[in-house]
């Protein structure tokens, strides 16, 4: 080929391919823009006066989707006189909706929270405050010299004992409690056998509770489970206690049963006491939570004790829930899925 | 002798109150709930009651209480 035929040839090309590939990427615009058309991920507007419709439509639309599920009919017919599509709109504005809820939710969700924090720190106050009350009125009555005898001197000074005790009772459980919370509690989980453990805790302690009225029942299959045992210790003392606080009768009795169920294992303990509201069993496992609103005697405890099993029993990966028995009685479940083990 | 009731839930608190009054030389009784408080409260021709306003456990009691004061003095 002639040095003339190839500079023809080049310069030929040269005008050629960016013709083909301007008109290539011409047409395949006019295809995208044509299809997004048909498939209206745009509105098509003829005038102002459909671009007026178009616009209040989308307002109405996003005004009354996010007033949560109204129809949408109305619109839908007002657009398709107007020859326009709704669907992409009807997403979108479904889009926000879900997200307006999810925002709702959290937002629910926060205060909560929040209001939970204020009753943690209403209630640790007043907690704190009833025996130091007490505490404080007791040792101003004996440097006032009100206890005249030796006897009533030792009545204020026992007073004073026991609610140093209950209060001592409150703060350990407080700080037992936050530590939990904080997830700065170390468990030191090991294998052992639960119903030896109950079995154990009981005879330890068997004659205190039936001295104070409560009489305890058992009726424990072997199971063997991999949890930190004080930890343990903990959750059925503070249900025996919760059951003794809030007896009414004379002599209560506690039935306790362990067995295996379709998907784990149950441990139950229910007792006969005056049991609780069914619209307060849903709440018994929350930070001072006491179903009788008065909180008025703080010495029936600290108002963390089930707060504290049910953070123990979650910390096992078990769940915990409270029932009513009958015919009168509180029933607390605990249930270990079966891979606890 | 002059005599006062008190209602009032914590039994501590109402034992050391009790302390003080005798020993300014009143009759003191106690009454730890609303119910015997008030039936105390309108037979027992009572001089004075103290009434523990700040018990949240029965606020209708409180209201009897309160409203029936004017009948205390028989």
């Amino acid at each position: 080929m002639t040095v003339k035929k190839r500079l023809f040839w080049s310069n030929i090309l040269m005008i050629l391919v960016p013709v083909v590939s301007a008109t290539l990427v011409g047409i395949l615009c006019i295809v995208i823009i044509w299809t997004s058309f048909i498939h209206g991920t745009a509105i098509g507007v003829k005038d102002q006066e459909d671009f007026d419709h178009a616009c209040i439509a989308l307002t109405e639309i996003v005004e009354q989707k996010l007033d949560f599920n109204k129809d949408l009919n109305s619109l839908e017919t007002l657009l398709d006189n107007s020859e326009m599509t709704l669907k992409i709109i009807k997403d979108v504005c479904e889009d926000f909706n879900v997200m307006a809820e999810r925002l709702k939710e959290s937002v629910i969700q926060l205060q909560q929270q929040e209001r939970s924090r204020k009753e943690l720190i209403a209630g640790i106050s007043h907690d704190i405050r009833s025996p130091l009350t007490s505490i404080q009125a007791y040792v101003e009555g004996l440097l006032d010299g009100i206890a005249k005898t030796p006897e009533t001197e030792r009545r204020y000074l026992k007073t004073i004992k026991t609610k140093a005790e209950v209060l001592d009772h409150i703060i350990s459980q407080l700080f037992l409690f936050s530590k939990m919370e904080l997830g700065e509690y170390n468990d030191k989980p090991c294998e052992f056998a639960l119903d030896e453990m109950i079995h154990e805790i009981i005879l330890a302690s068997q004659e205190e509770y039936s001295q104070k009225g409560l009489h305890i029942e058992t009726a424990l299959e072997p199971f063997s489970i991999y949890a930190d045992s004080i930890h343990f210790q903990r959750i059925i003392t503070n249900i025996f206690d919760n059951s003794l606080k809030y007896k009414t009768k004379e002599t209560g009795h506690m039935k306790i049963s362990l067995r295996q169920t379709t998907n784990g294992h149950q441990l139950s303990f229910a007792d006969d006491g005056p049991g609780v509201p069914e619209d307060a069993l849903p709440h018994l496992f929350e930070v001072f939570y006491r179903s009788d609103p008065a909180r008025q005697n703080p010495d029936k405890g600290s108002g963390l004790g089930l707060a504290i099993v049910a953070n123990a029993v979650h910390q096992m990966n078990g769940s915990v829930t409270a029932l009513p028995c009958k015919p009168t009685g509180l029933e607390i479940q605990i249930n270990f899925p079966s891979e606890v083990k | 002798m002059k005599k006062i009731l008190i209602i009032e839930d914590d039994l501590a608190i109402a034992e050391i109150k009790r302390d003080y009054l005798e020993a300014d030389n009143f009759k003191v009784d106690i009454a730890p709930d609303g119910n015997s408080g008030l039936s105390k409260g309108l037979h027992g021709g009572f001089d004075l009651i103290l009434l523990d306003l700040m018990n949240p456990s029965e606020p209708q009691y409180i209201e009897t209480v309160w409203g029936a004061g004017y009948r205390f003095r028989g």
